[in-house]
């Protein structure tokens, strides 16, 4: 097999506080592979989204190590780990973080201008907003997009730079039922389609049993979800 | 275009909205200090340059002097025309005597001009404020209006002048000869708009003055004024040399340069006053970009998820102050160039809306405001006023790139 895409080794991290410091994260193990699907789930505040940021190189851990393709990125500078980011993760979030300013077809090239990934820009991000259903609203502000279509929207922009993973985290927590339920679809076979591995951040349990492997976040460690 | 310059540029000026506020408003502040300086620095350079040209009507550019009687004047004039920066070259004599006019005595400077030279009547037509140049005789002097204001003189009234020789005759004869002044007519009043001139000059020919001053066929020097496009200092240097010993030239800036260097302290003054009002619209726009920074809080921690490098954030926040600078700067150079362009209307719409007509003719000599618009000058404002926005974009440029990305994106 080959070499994983990112790797949580013993992974911990706490936060001080007022009422004394919080141990978020007390050995985390996790393996990303190339297209591997991995859903989390867990309580509000058990760490998800601060697992995830350090998955991403946004946040380092108090102890343990992160290993990006072969490198711990622990002495990298953080120029150097948001150059490698940019084409090695995309990541989406439950509440999308358009930039307002931007028109759709606009928002999504910012993701590949930001990477670097400026050949056929426009072209591709056409391409993929006809793919995830808004050929129609390419020149719509934002503010007069639905939720599901702003959601729509940040996975065209974090997939536009061709990452090898795609970090979401519970992209649909803001929207309906019905409405999660395409846009997850749409996630899902999008990542499949390109061969992205996909960590999905979930608190939905159907959701969740669609990807390769489960795993709930309790007490700072990672265990095996049914 | 790099996408931190592309967001720049959005910020600024959002899809959508035909109306971005904040940029107006940081713009505004950069508008109007760009225009009020170059309004001011150029009517400053105007009255500079309106003075220099009237120090040097009276002065002339140049004054060839030996130090002594200068006889063979014709000669020298002759030699001076020759030379291709010189315009023309005339005859003069220069003193001082005493005018008194019913009981009041005044000490003027006098200076004798060559009343065959059609420029140098030419001259002193267009400062006359009463009188004719052809009522301008041997018999009669030109009187600064300082001096006919002090003396009560008017235009065909007589005066009588008093000069030193006669007082020295008076005392080599222990007071026994008459003291006999010369009665002379007031052929005209003039103003300069210089105040040293106008205070107290008297002008009149010059073989009156060789008369008075018992000088012969002799001059004090010959007056040169030299053609367009030519400077003077260096003009002045190699004509003495051309002249050779006993001649040397001498420029209104050896002896008149002070005043015109208050004009340009004064300019300085202004300007660093002025300049003020940049530096405080740039702390608009540093409070703007500031809010603007925390408002964007999210987005930013969106960039770095998406890969931006802080040193990207920064800049682009740092463009958002150039660009307010550089547009700022083109629409205050806009007004600017606006504003001096009708500044007479504005100016007289103002006085006629308060009634205060023409005050300007009386405190300056000036019957509208000069203003001169030297590109050196609007450059180096222009440069200031985008250097000082950039610089104010640079506290939020610094702020923004130091956001911890995880805080950022957990911010509500
Ligand atoms: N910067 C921080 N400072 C203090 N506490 C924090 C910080 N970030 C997260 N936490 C705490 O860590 C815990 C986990 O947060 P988070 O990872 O956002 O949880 P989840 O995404 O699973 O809901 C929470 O109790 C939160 O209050
Ligand atoms: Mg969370």
């Amino acid at each position: 097999m080959s070499e994983p895409l990112i790797e949580a080794r013993e992974v911990s991290r706490q936060f001080e506080s007022v009422e004394g410091s919080i141990k978020v994260l007390q050995g985390v193990d996790l393996c990303i592979n190339p297209g591997n699907t991995i859903s989390i789930q867990g309580e509000s505040g058990s760490g998800k989204s601060t697992l995830l940021n350090i998955l991403a190189g946004l946040d380092r851990p108090d102890g343990g190590s992160v290993v990006w393709g072969s490198s711990d990125i622990a002495n990298q500078s953080s120029s150097k780990l948001a150059r490698i980011r940019a084409s090695l993760i995309g990541m989406v979030f439950q509440s999308y973080y358009l930039v307002p300013e931007l028109r759709a077809l606009e928002n999504v090239m910012l993701g590949g201008r930001i990477s670097g990934m400026n050949t056929d820009l426009k072209e591709r991000s056409k391409a993929l907003l006809e793919k995830v259903g808004l050929g129609e609203r390419m020149a719509s502000l934002p503010a007069t997009l639905s939720g599901g279509e702003r959601q729509r929207v940040a996975i065209a922009r974090a997939l536009i730079s061709e990452p090898k993973v795609l970090l979401a985290d519970e992209p649909t927590g803001n929207l309906d039922e019905a409405t999660g339920d395409s846009v997850m679809g749409m996630l899902q076979a999008l990542c499949v389609d390109a061969n992205v591995a996909l960590v999905l951040v979930t608190h939905n349990t159907n959701y969740a049993a669609r990807m390769d492997s489960a795993w709930i976040l309790r007490q700072g460690v990672l265990e095996k979800g049914s | 275009m790099p996408w931190y310059l592309y967001i720049a540029l959005r910020h600024l000026f959002p899809q959508g909205k035909r109306f971005p506020v904040y940029t107006l408003m940081s713009v505004t502040g950069v508008v109007l200090g760009e225009a009020v300086l170059m309004v001011v620095i150029s009517v400053f350079n105007g009255f500079g340059h309106e003075i220099r040209t009237r120090i040097a009507d009276t002065y002339g550019d140049l004054r060839i002097v030996t130090g002594d009687l200068i006889y063979n004047t014709e000669d020298l004039s002759e030699r001076l025309k020759s030379m291709e920066s010189v315009e023309s070259a005339v005859p003069y004599a220069h003193g001082l005597v005493m005018l008194l006019h019913k009981n009041k005595p005044l000490a003027p400077m006098v200076e004798g001009i060559d009343v065959r030279s059609d420029e140098e009547l030419g001259k002193y037509e267009e400062y006359l404020l009463a009188g004719n140049m052809d009522d301008f005789d041997d018999d009669s002097i030109l009187v600064s209006s300082g001096l006919a204001d002090q003396l009560q003189l008017y235009v065909g009234g007589e005066v009588e002048m008093y000069t030193p020789l006669m007082m020295l005759k008076l005392l080599e004869s222990d007071g026994k000869d008459m003291l006999l002044p010369r009665s002379v007519r007031v052929a005209g009043i003039f103003q300069t708009g210089w105040q040293r001139a106008d205070e107290n000059t008297v002008i009149c020919t010059l073989r009156l003055m060789q008369d008075l001053y018992n000088l012969g066929e002799g001059a004090h020097g010959v007056r040169v004024e030299l053609n367009e496009g030519y400077e003077i200092e260096p003009e002045s240097r190699s004509i003495s040399d051309a002249l050779g010993r006993p001649f040397f030239a001498r420029t209104w800036m050896d002896t008149h340069g002070d005043f015109l260097s208050v004009v340009q302290l004064e300019k300085r003054m202004m300007f660093f006053l002025l300049f003020i009002i940049v530096i405080v619209a740039s702390f608009s726009i540093m409070s703007s970009l500031l809010i603007f920074v925390i408002r964007k809080t999210r987005e930013i921690g969106l960039f770095a998820a998406m890969g931006a490098t802080p040193r990207q954030v920064a800049a682009c926040f740092c463009y958002q102050g150039l660009f307010i600078g550089i547009t700022g700067t083109i629409f205050g150079m806009g007004l600017g160039f606006t504003l001096i362009h009708f500044r007479n209307h504005i100016t007289s719409t103002i006085s006629r809306i308060l009634g205060v007509a023409d005050s300007m003719n009386q405190i300056y000599g000036f019957s509208y405001l000069p203003a001169r618009v030297e590109m050196a000058d609007m450059i180096g404002i222009a440069l200031l006023s985008i250097l000082v926005a950039t610089l104010a974009g640079l506290i939020p440029a610094y702020k923004a790139s130091r956001l911890d990305p995880v805080e950022a994106l957990r911010s509500e």
